[in-house]
């Protein structure tokens, strides 16, 4: 949306369009003096101090030595909106309402503006800054640097804004707040249902490696993983110089592809050129696993496994394929390295510098793995795979429906601000006859 | 025959057979409702009782009892029809009566059944024991909706017990459902104290008043405070519609959850169109379209000065912005909001339910906020229960009743679970939000004990039923 734009939205005929200006008791920048993050002096406001449209008081500055007038002049009035008119493109036109909770001054690198509430409620405002912002309005009349775009006061001056009734505007905000609770509420549970599906995943494999989902009720042993590799191998070398993301040469797959949920992701993979013979000592069968043998502490010891081939694929030497004799499932074997119990077993085991963290052959294999007979295995990987998928599925909706509820706030700003959110009310003062009266009462003033 | 888990299950096996043929339990409960009532009204009439009939000869007990066939279904159309148009009790128990079991055959098997046990003479004690276990039973067929109207009995012992009545007080449920909330009160107040004749015909006759709006419920009210010997006030009429002028010592109520925010009417064209329900009253802080907020003013309308309060609410009352701050706020300043209690989930038949129970006493206007400090007890963090398998039990609740202390709940101790917050601290609070937790949640930390798949699985049915009930709110406003 651009200046244009709102030039030609259509309002209910109670309403005007008005430049931002004409709605206004003042708009300035803040106090500009030394600052400092030790608490003394008097509290003041920073371009971080505004976070999800609250104040954060956590994140202030202070000034020292102010005169009793600097502080009467710059303390921030209940009603008072900051406006953050210097900031990246996507943080440009965020704002915060200061509701007197705390006493703070005004500081620089925000916009103060404060409503004449005579006309506008800065609730209502505040909202409309919020459409704007999320429809590219603020980006288009900003001029941009390298990092950082800012507006220049005279050009949000002169941006329109639409102007009902007094009344409709707090009927409006009134409904605007109750559904954003709404979406709130909606949004954190969303949030809260990731967290619970991870810890979902994580009861899954724990009651399955109980023995919980055996119903054969085979015997488990108890081996080390050494005991049943077949074959393992660390993978090629490769400096980032030689991948290459043009599909030249062969598929590369690196630690990043795998998962911290056992899987291997076949996206984003790079190619590096190599010969017959390192091609065959390398290439990935369906079934492998891969085992991350460096990186972050947190990240080290993640394990995937291969389950379909796109096309020829080798692996980088920060992995370790492993490969199992007949009587072991491989995913089985995954699984289980994912669960809490054997995370816990391989934290006891990993070697950390400042910057990176190995796993070694000789600490891992010795670690135990319990295993039932071949047939318990597969059943159990399909009891773990029928319940794992269910969750995959739930993330997946969560993830879309969570963009969507940014869509539907938006929606919801622009239905409210073509009038088309609350009813109007013919008892209520139009908005011009208003402009009107404030004029002469202005006029009478001077 | 005395034992009254007998008697439902003999009566409920019965209902099964019925179901066959497309009779709902809803149904069935109701059919059982006029039956019984004749029934009883009929055991009056003769020794030891010897008292004038009630119901005309014409559409009395014994006349059904002697016809078979298309004759019995017809007596018993008429009689619904005109029992109907009677005053009193009995026209509210029969009002809108329809006679939903068609086979003239079954109709007899139940009237049958009925005859074989003398009801009159069982203690009131067991007689609305059994009713009370239909009407459970009813509840729990959460497929004809029939849940939204039943509040936990343990939940409804742990609020009388706290709200404390006392003989001579009033006390109103004006969402009063199958009237458990007045039952549980009758109970308390007739064990606790050693009533005098004055104070026995006031609690029978002076002291329970209630409303619902659904027909059906205040026929299953009326009949259930009736066979518990109460003499109830209860009206089928939208409670919300205006301020009925009476004012009560104390009410205790769960008003319906959510769902229902809009009603759906048919215009001239019989189309059907929705419409929001919002209701335009003087002695509202705010006009909304939220159900629960305008239930919360309106008790706060009809309680008395110094009258307390409970109700069971759901956390968006706690949380919503617009409408539900200045709700919150007016009750924080106006009355003296002492104490929320955090429901656990899994303990109301409608699912994903996060509900509250708000305690407040109304006092006389003043110049400061009469809320001092809001004391909230979580039972609800890291605390699971289940319909089926693990049921909320009073015991759940008396760390709960102790914690209150209504004996003297000036004088409160801070607990893990029981925590005050000051009105200061409370006005800063975005929204002026009442949804405050403070304990971790085990379910999403990495603690040793990991929860099994189903304790987790329950929960996240529950967060996105909650989300998705957020949504449709949103919804249902957006497309009205």
């Amino acid at each position: 949306m651009t200046n244009k734009d709102l030039e030609s939205l259509n309002f209910p005929n109670t309403w005007i369009k008005i430049t931002l200006n004409e709605l206004l008791e003042l708009i300035r920048n803040g106090l500009s003096r030394k600052q400092n993050k030790s608490n003394i002096g008097i509290p003041v406001s920073r371009i971080e101090t505004i976070s999800n449209e609250l104040i954060n008081y956590e994140k202030v500055g202070f000034i020292e030595n102010l005169t009793e007038e600097e502080v009467k002049k710059y303390s921030l009035q209940y009603g008072d909106i900051l406006f953050s008119n210097i900031n990246s493109d996507s943080h440009l036109g965020k704002t915060a309402i200061f509701f007197n909770h705390q006493p703070l001054l005004h500081g620089m690198n925000l916009l103060l503006i404060r409503v004449d509430k005579n006309i506008i409620s800065f609730s209502f405002l505040n909202s409309v800054f919020q459409l704007y912002r999320f429809s590219g309005v603020f980006i288009s009349i900003a001029q941009h640097a390298v990092n950082q775009s800012s507006i220049n006061q005279s050009k949000l001056n002169n941006l329109l804004f639409p102007l009902p009734p007094l009344n409709e505007q707090h009927r409006i905000v009134e409904k605007i707040e109750e559904l954003f609770t709404k979406l709130d509420a909606s949004v954190t549970e969303l949030k809260n249902v990731k967290k619970q599906l991870k810890r979902y995943r994580q009861s899954v494999l724990k009651s399955a490696f109980e023995g919980k989902f055996d119903s054969s009720k085979s015997k488990w042993n108890i081996y080390t993983l050494g005991e049943l590799i077949l074959e393992s191998q660390l993978g090629l070398v490769r400096s980032k110089r030689e991948q290459n993301n043009l599909h030249q040469g062969t598929a590369y797959i690196k630690m990043n592809n795998v998962g911290m949920d056992g899987s291997v992701s076949l996206n984003n993979l790079v190619y590096v050129e190599v010969s017959n013979e390192e091609k065959n000592k390398y290439l990935l069968k369906e079934s492998d696993i891969l085992f991350n043998t460096r990186n972050s502490l947190e990240l080290v010891g993640k394990t995937g496994i291969i389950t379909r081939l796109s096309e020829e694929i080798i692996y980088n030497n920060n992995l370790m394929r492993i490969r199992f004799g007949e009587n072991i499932n491989p995913q089985f074997i995954v699984y289980q390295m994912c669960s809490l119990e054997f995370r816990a077993n391989m934290e006891l085991v990993k070697k950390s510098t400042t910057n990176v963290a190995a796993i070694y052959a000789k600490d891992l294999f010795p670690l135990k793995i319990k295993a039932p007979s071949i047939d318990a295995q597969k059943l159990i990987v399909e009891e773990i795979e029928s319940r794992l998928s269910v969750a995959d599925k739930i993330e997946e909706e969560i993830d879309k429906n969570l963009k969507r509820t940014e869509q539907l706030r938006q929606s919801i700003l622009k239905k409210a601000f073509e009038g088309k959110l609350v009813p109007q009310d013919p008892n209520d003062e139009p908005a011009e006859k208003l402009l009107e009266r404030i004029r002469k009462e202005r006029e009478l003033k001077k | 025959m005395t034992d009254s888990a007998t008697i439902v299950s003999k009566l409920w096996n019965y209902c099964n057979v019925l179901r066959d043929d497309g009779v709902s339990y809803g149904d069935y409960v109701e059919q059982l409702t006029y039956l019984l009532f004749l029934k009883m009204a009929d055991e009056q009439t003769k020794p030891p009782f010897n008292r004038e009939a009630i119901v005309p000869d014409k559409y009395n007990w014994q006349k059904l009892t002697t016809l078979d066939g298309d004759a019995l279904e017809v007596q018993y159309r008429h009689t619904l029809e005109n029992l109907a148009k009677e005053e009193g009790t009995l026209g509210i128990i029969f009002r809108k009566s329809q006679n939903k079991i068609q086979d003239p055959a079954k109709l007899k098997r139940l009237i049958t059944l009925i005859e074989s046990e003398t009801w009159i003479g069982l203690d009131i004690d067991i007689k609305g024991e059994i009713y009370e276990g239909l009407l459970q039973k009813n509840a729990e067929d959460t497929k004809s909706g029939a849940g939204q109207y039943f509040t936990p009995r343990a939940l409804i012992k742990a609020i009388v017990e706290v709200i404390n009545p006392k003989p001579s007080e009033t006390i109103c449920d004006p969402a009063s459902g199958t009237g458990g909330f007045l039952l549980v009160a009758h109970d308390y107040i007739s064990h606790k104290y050693d009533l005098d004749i004055d104070q026995k015909k006031f609690l029978k006759s002076n002291t329970f008043f209630g409303n619902d709006i659904v027909d059906g419920v205040v026929r299953l009210c009326v009949m259930n405070l009736y066979l518990h010997g109460i003499e109830a006030n209860i009206s089928a009429e939208d409670s919300l519609v205006s301020d009925p002028g009476k004012r009560y010592n104390i009410v205790i109520t769960n008003p319906p959850f959510g769902k229902k925010s809009s009603i759906t009417v048919f215009n001239g064209e019989g189309k059907a169109e929705k419409e929001s329900l919002v209701y335009e009253r003087p002695d509202f802080w705010t006009t909304t379209s939220n159900k629960q907020l305008n239930f919360l003013q309106h008790i706060k309308t009809i309680l008395d000065i110094n009258g307390r309060a409970a109700v069971v609410l759901p956390d968006n009352v706690l949380f919503e912005g617009g409408a539900g701050e200045k709700v919150r706020k007016e009750l924080l300043k106006q009355f003296d909001l002492h104490t929320i209690l955090r429901l656990p989930t899994g303990i109301f038949y409608a699912q994903g339910v996060k509900a509250n129970v708000l305690f407040f006493d109304k006092k006389p206007a003043s110049e400061t906020n009469w809320t001092k400090n809001v004391w909230i007890y979580d039972l609800r963090t890291n605390i699971h229960f289940t319909l089926k398998t693990n049921t909320l039990k009073y015991s759940d609740l008396e760390d709960f009743i102790k914690s209150f202390n209504s004996a003297n709940r000036f004088e409160r101790k801070e607990s893990e679970r029981f925590k005050p917050f000051t009105y200061e601290d409370i006005i800063k609070r975005d929204k002026t939000s009442l949804d405050i937790f403070w304990l971790k949640d085990e379910s999403l930390e990495d603690t040793d004990n990991l929860p099994d798949p189903d304790i987790l699985a329950d929960e996240i049915a529950d967060s996105l039923e909650l989300a998705l009930e957020q949504i449709r709110e949103i919804q249902n406003f957006l497309t009205t």
